[in-house]
């Protein structure tokens, strides 16, 4: 793939948030405001980066048994610096975070970005496929969280939109809420890139033993 | 047996651990001794506008006893007011970090959160002025209670915080302890 397409891929297609579904909980958590999603998406995709740079560096280095030891180590590394500079010179984004700034460590997307990519990859793919797939997240955590926040507290960024009469749904920036938001987030993208559901592949199903309808001849491949 | 796996491992964890000590003694900043903005703030907010100072050495201020290490700060005002910072152990270790202002004769006059880093949305819902006012005018023994309080010195927990809840009457209980040792106030 060229190099282009691997900054590109993470940003709608192959969207780590929206489409692999990984990093849920940060999502869930951090998108009552939009600004705090925009913080802790670039937080993480400077994280995203820097790991997938270092990892592509050293994949030889790195024997495979200690590998995912390695990787956290590397990951949680960066978190804490991420974490010891807002600490120093953004400490009012780093209060807005909270504990969601360490937990940025136990992030899926990028503990799966180096498994699935950096370790695998030369170095310029990595951290372009590190720079799609953060700005990917941090962009859907913006969209996810500009709607929480409009429709629970009439604001966006802060900046008040809805008129003095409407009543904001404060539901929206609760849990059951940001399910919700995210659930009709994906389904919507789901729609605009077309995306096909999967078919079941009955080669690889751990129910193959008591299926019914395998039993009536009716495996798919 | 293969070392090799240990051996990288060992280095990584090494080499990652040093740059982190290089990086946090870069950008430490001790706050021991000065008030920090945001501490600040709330100080105007709870006591009002004016010049505020901490002091250090209690002995040389004139008082009973020595800073103990329940007190975070205290913290005087030009006026003659004064707080005691407080941290106190919510449902996480130091989880609360108050300030407690004292009346002459010993008992509460008021608690303001400087800040909070319980759950946020339930230890946090002891930032809450009726909880907090209940604690005003208490002189001894603050205890925390899940049922409606009988008398002078019990307050009812905050549904859903009662660590959170309980640490702030603990840190009550440590000013009006060190407010007794101390002596006069000058």
């Amino acid at each position: 793939m060229s190099c282009f397409k691997e900054f590109t891929k993470g940003l709608i297609k192959e969207n780590p948030n929206l489409v692999m579904l990984l990093g849920m909980c940060p999502t869930l958590a951090v998108t009552t405001m939009a600004q705090n999603g925009l913080g802790m998406g670039l937080a993480t995709t400077f994280v995203l980066v820097c790991s997938n740079l270092v990892i592509s560096l050293l994949k030889k280095l790195i024997p495979d048994t200690v590998r995912l030891p390695c990787f956290i180590v590397i990951i949680a590394g960066f978190v804490t610096f991420v974490s010891i500079m807002l600490d120093s010179f953004l400490p009012d984004l780093s209060e807005a975070l909270g504990v969601f700034l360490s937990l940025i460590t136990v992030n899926c997307i990028i503990l799966g970005r180096a498994e699935m990519f950096a370790s695998k990859n030369k170095v310029l793919p990595s951290v372009l496929d590190g720079l799609g797939m953060g700005l990917g997240f941090t962009l859907s955590l913006i969209v996810v969280g500009s709607i929480r926040e409009l429709l629970g507290t009439g604001k966006i960024f802060g900046i008040t939109l809805a008129p003095d009469f409407v009543e904001p749904m404060t539901i929206f920036i609760l849990p059951a809420g940001g399910f919700f938001t995210l659930g009709c987030v994906i389904a919507i993208l789901g729609v605009i890139t077309k995306k096909k559901p999967k078919k079941p592949d009955c080669a690889a199903c751990p129910s193959r033993g008591s299926c019914a309808q395998l039993e009536a001849g009716k495996e798919t491949v | 047996m293969d070392l090799k796996p240990t051996i990288v491992l060992s280095i990584v964890t090494t080499v990652v651990s040093a740059l982190l000590i290089v990086a946090h003694n870069l950008t430490y900043v001790d706050t021991s001794g000065i008030i920090t903005p945001k501490l600040g703030d709330k100080c105007v907010s709870f006591m009002g506008e004016g010049e505020y100072s901490i002091v250090t050495d209690w002995l040389a201020a004139g008082y009973a006893i020595e800073k103990p290490d329940s007190i975070e700060k205290l913290i005087i005002k030009n006026d003659g007011m004064y707080a005691f910072e407080i941290i106190a152990d919510g449902y996480n270790k130091g989880g609360l970090d108050l300030l407690i202002s004292m009346n002459t004769d010993g008992s509460v006059k008021g608690i303001e959160v400087v800040s909070i880093t319980d759950t946020p949305g339930l230890g946090t819902n002891v930032n809450d002025p009726e909880f907090l006012s209940c604690f005003e005018g208490i002189s001894d023994n603050a205890v925390i209670v899940k049922k409606t309080p009988t008398s002078g010195n019990e307050i009812e927990a905050v549904t859903g915080a009662t660590y959170s809840s309980k640490g702030v009457a603990a840190a009550v209980n440590t000013a009006l302890c060190v407010y007794r040792e101390m002596g006069a106030m000058k």
